[in-house]
């Protein structure tokens, strides 16, 4: 029982116990007042008639007049005069019902016992006789059932006044004990929040004690996730450009031709510094690398500008930029030739050039056949022994759909028509357990049903993100519903739920389920989530309490913000393909997903591994101690 | 609203005085028995006017005793002359200081003096203890004429009158006249009213109304201070 109920009944059984304490005891003591007083008037009444009386004729008129006199302009239940011999002589009566405003169970519990008066009548020496009265009691009555009424009266409102004032005061007491045990619970479900200490000594002792073991998780989470972020960093990058290295590119680029949701299609770029031993020689170490560095840098000024682009340093003279989504190599390779140009223009050695390739890409390749195609174009290209670029145009991306406008008409036919479908991808733990189905968006355009990297650049560019997303927790949903899934996860677009409107018809398709939510499972991508932390951190605040589970996709990279995310409490975490890929023989790699896993336990997420395509991988990466795995091989 | 306020202070003072009080002689007098606790009386005679006294109260005590199996009448005339020969008449101005005092028996026999009122209450309560009837006895106020009948000095008396008979002519008892006369004999006293303690107070009974406003009454107020002293009936 909450406490306010608890006060309610106390204040209502303690007022009950001081009304009926204090009406007895007002009534019992007016009561004896007033039946006192009656008596007392009676006997005056009584003495004054009496002595009256004594003076007078005792004509039998004179004597019924008087009585008459003193009954009809006074208040009394009877007058009687009695002889010596207990003949009456006169009596007068009260008769009929008299009008009380108390009611009569009322008098009945309440009865005034007032004693007659009596006084003497004499005639001379001799006893004419006794004069006995008795004044009415209804004046009594009435003041004690309206001091009742009163009484109860005030009661009621002294009772309800205390219960309210109580429960206010209840309230402000305990405003602060539910910060504190959301805090204890959060902590509890190993998300260390920080809260406001409450004013209250005792609260604020605890508070500050969780405050205190909350921050510690955070900082212990920080150092941690900074050690493996340095880690994973040595590991996967070039140590003079800090770009990233051979197998780490090669790995990305695997991942963008294997992910289902990657684009369908994209551009390789490759940059090469000719000659390096050469120019290593004539311009010194220190310069050549300073050479290199610009060249990275200019690649990774071009990376930020596409969204799932990346760069790589493949060898020492080897550089390679891979944009997704985008065929558009005139443009880009202008840029990167100016830029380039620009480096070297400055430099006298006639030898210092850096030839650039630009080639298509499309899924349906395997990444030795797109490697090809760049290097075979850098090698023409080099052969100019200029700063100059090689475009292969020998795109197998058909576009189907020739302008925006054609793929915004085939889009929404595909979505309000045809319907967006799912494709599940089933998340197992190492024993064969199914932890959930990965729902993929497919889209039925043109006849052919396409993967979401064929859609999501254009449906990206055309706004389509929030209504899609919304079509595809639809499906999910009723697939739960159906029993085909038990639990599902469904990716979400940072687009999405940076939407007001979508944030709000999601929070109430969920919540036409709430038996559901539970089994659903809701994933953004760990870049967007980073770039956005605002709007994720809103979402989770909308989402989180409907019990629907949250996590990031393609994660690693960004690990070492993990300190800042531990809080919003994320269900889980899925591990990039890219550290899975070669995982069995890159002890760097392994050492990373292993220190990933365990920190990401402390704080109670679940650690599944993304793109597992072999006996091998699932072997290394349960010695990492992953909690489940999809891919190729998991099915 | 402001009597409410008192009814409810002074009802619970009377309520807490009710209590305090005892109701040991609930039961009515038996004729031809004492029931007063003498004891009582003596010892607060011994106490208030000195051992000396003593010896009037319980001569009191004995004058009862040997009067208990006695006729009304003899009664009458013991309690009397009793009375005249131990009580000198003295008025209360001189003896209490105030104008007007009702004295129990205790302190009457106490002094050995009294007025009017004094020796009618004394007698009176003797009377009423030795079994007669509250129907049988008056305490009269009377004008009287100072120096007999034709006098025109009048003043303001109280005799006990003592009814053979509830509608027969009275015996009248008065402090100034040692004799006990028939009413007729005394032209000089014109009776005015009369009263008795019926209706309004039995020793001891459960019906007495022993409030502090009560005892604003003299009459009820020594009547009260008589149950006090012990006497009973």
């Amino acid at each position: 029982m909450s406490l306010i109920k608890q006060l309610w009944i106390a204040v209502i059984i303690l007022m009950t116990i001081a009304f009926f304490s204090s009406l007895s005891i007002s009534i019992f003591s007016a009561r004896e007042y007033f039946e006192e007083q009656l008596h007392l008037k009676n006997i005056d009444n009584a003495n004054s008639l009496g002595l009256t009386l004594s003076q007078l004729e005792k004509d039998p008129v004179t004597i019924e007049l008087l009585l008459a006199a003193q009954f009809d302009t006074g208040h009394y239940q009877f007058i009687e005069l009695v002889d010596p011999q207990g003949e009456v002589i006169q009596r007068k009566q009260q008769e009929g019902a008299s009008e009380y405003t108390a009611p009569d169970w009322f008098i009945r519990m309440a009865p005034l016992n007032v004693d007659t008066g009596v006084a003497l009548v004499q005639d001379g020496w001799n006893q004419y006789g006794v004069l006995r009265l008795e004044s009415h009691t209804r004046f009594a009555h009435e003041a004690l059932w309206s001091t009742t009424k009163e009484l109860l009266l005030s009661f009621f409102v002294v009772a309800f006044g205390c219960g309210l004032l109580g429960t206010l005061i209840l309230k402000v007491i305990t405003r602060p004990l539910d910060d504190v045990v959301s805090q204890a619970e959060a902590i509890g479900g190993r998300r260390f929040i920080t809260s406001h200490e409450p004013r209250t000594l005792e609260f604020g002792r605890v508070v500050r004690a969780m405050n205190i073991l909350s921050e510690r998780i955070r900082q212990m989470l920080d150092v941690e996730a900074r050690r493996l972020e340095e880690m994973r960093f040595k590991n996967q990058h070039d140590a003079v450009t800090e770009l990233p290295n051979r197998e780490y590119f090669l790995n990305l680029l695997d991942a963008q031709l294997t992910r289902d949701d990657a684009a369908g299609h994209g551009s390789l770029f490759m940059v090469r510094l000719s000659h390096l031993a050469e120019i290593n020689k004539s311009l010194g170490y220190k310069k050549t690398d300073e050479l290199l560095c610009a060249v990275a840098e200019l690649l990774k000024q071009i990376t930020a500008k596409h969204p799932d682009a990346f760069s790589g340093r493949l060898n020492g003279s080897d550089f390679a930029l891979l944009i997704p989504g985008s065929e558009d190599l005139g443009n880009i390779s202008d840029e990167l030739i100016t830029a380039l140009r620009e480096l070297v223009k400055d430099i006298t050695e006639d030898k210092v050039y850096l030839p650039l390739s630009a080639c298509c890409y499309t899924k349906a390749e395997s990444r030795g056949v797109v490697l090809m195609r760049g290097d075979n174009a850098l090698a023409i290209a080099e052969q100019r022994e200029d700063t100059c670029a090689e475009i292969l145009k020998t795109s197998g991306a058909e576009e189907q759909f020739q302008s925006a406008d054609k793929w915004r008409e085939a889009l929404e036919y595909a979505l309000e028509t045809l319907g967006v479908r799912i494709h599940t991808f089933s998340v197992k733990s190492p024993g064969g357990e199914v932890i959930h189905d990965e729902a993929m968006m497919r889209l039925e355009l043109n006849g052919e049903l396409r993967s979401a990297g064929y859609f999501i650049p254009w449906a990206k560019r055309l706004n389509l993100m929030p209504r899609l997303d919304l079509a595809v927790a639809a499906a999910a949903i009723d697939r739960l519903k159906s029993g085909a899934s038990e639990h599902i996860a469904i990716n979400l677009s940072v687009e999405a739920i940076s939407d007001a409107g979508f944030r709000r018809q999601l929070v109430e398709q969920l919540k036409e389920v709430p038996e559901l939510c539970y089994r659903i499972w809701l994933e953004l991508p760990e870049k967007s989530v980073l770039n956005s932390l605002e709007a994720f951190r809103d979402f989770c605040m909308v989402i989180k309490p409907l019990g629907v589970k949250i996590g990031m996709e393609r994660a690693g990279a960004g690990f070492s913000e993990i300190g800042e995310l531990q809080d919003l409490g994320l269900d889980y975490i899925k591990v990039d393909s890219a550290f899975v890929r070669d995982l069995p023989d890159n002890v760097g790699n392994q050492n990373f997903v292993r220190g990933l896993a365990t920190v990401a336990h402390s704080i109670g997420m679940l650690v599944i591994a993304e793109g597992v395509q072999t006996e091998q991988e699932i072997a290394a990466l349960r010695d990492c101690g992953v909690d489940a795995m999809t891919g190729p091989i998991i099915g | 609203m402001n009597a409410r306020r008192r009814a409810l202070t002074s009802g619970l003072l009377c309520a807490g005085l009710m209590l305090g009080l005892p109701t040991i002689f609930s039961v009515r007098t038996a004729s031809g028995q004492l029931r007063a606790d003498f004891e009582r009386f003596h010892r607060m005679m011994e106490s208030q006017f000195g051992a000396s006294r003593v010896t009037v109260s319980r001569a009191w005590e004995q004058m009862l005793r040997a009067a208990v199996d006695r006729t009304e009448m003899e009664q009458v005339q013991m309690v009397s002359q009793f009375f005249h020969q131990h009580i000198r008449y003295r008025l209360d101005i001189n003896l209490y200081g105030m104008e007007d005092y009702w004295a129990s028996p205790l302190e009457t026999l106490g002094h050995g003096m009294g007025d009017c009122e004094d020796y009618a209450i004394a007698k009176y309560v003797s009377l009423r203890m030795l079994g007669i009837s509250d129907a049988n006895l008056r305490m009269i106020y009377v004008r009287a004429r100072i120096g007999g009948s034709r006098s025109t000095i009048t003043e303001a008396h109280m005799v006990l009158g003592y009814y053979p008979q509830p509608n027969a002519e009275p015996l009248i008892l008065d402090s100034l006249v040692r004799d006990i006369q028939p009413a007729r004999d005394r032209p000089d006293l014109q009776p005015v009213f009369s009263f008795n303690a019926a209706g309004l107070w039995t020793p001891g009974g459960t019906t007495s109304v022993a409030s502090p406003t009560a005892r604003l009454s003299r009459w009820r107020n020594v009547l009260d201070r008589i149950e006090n002293e012990g006497l009973v009936w």
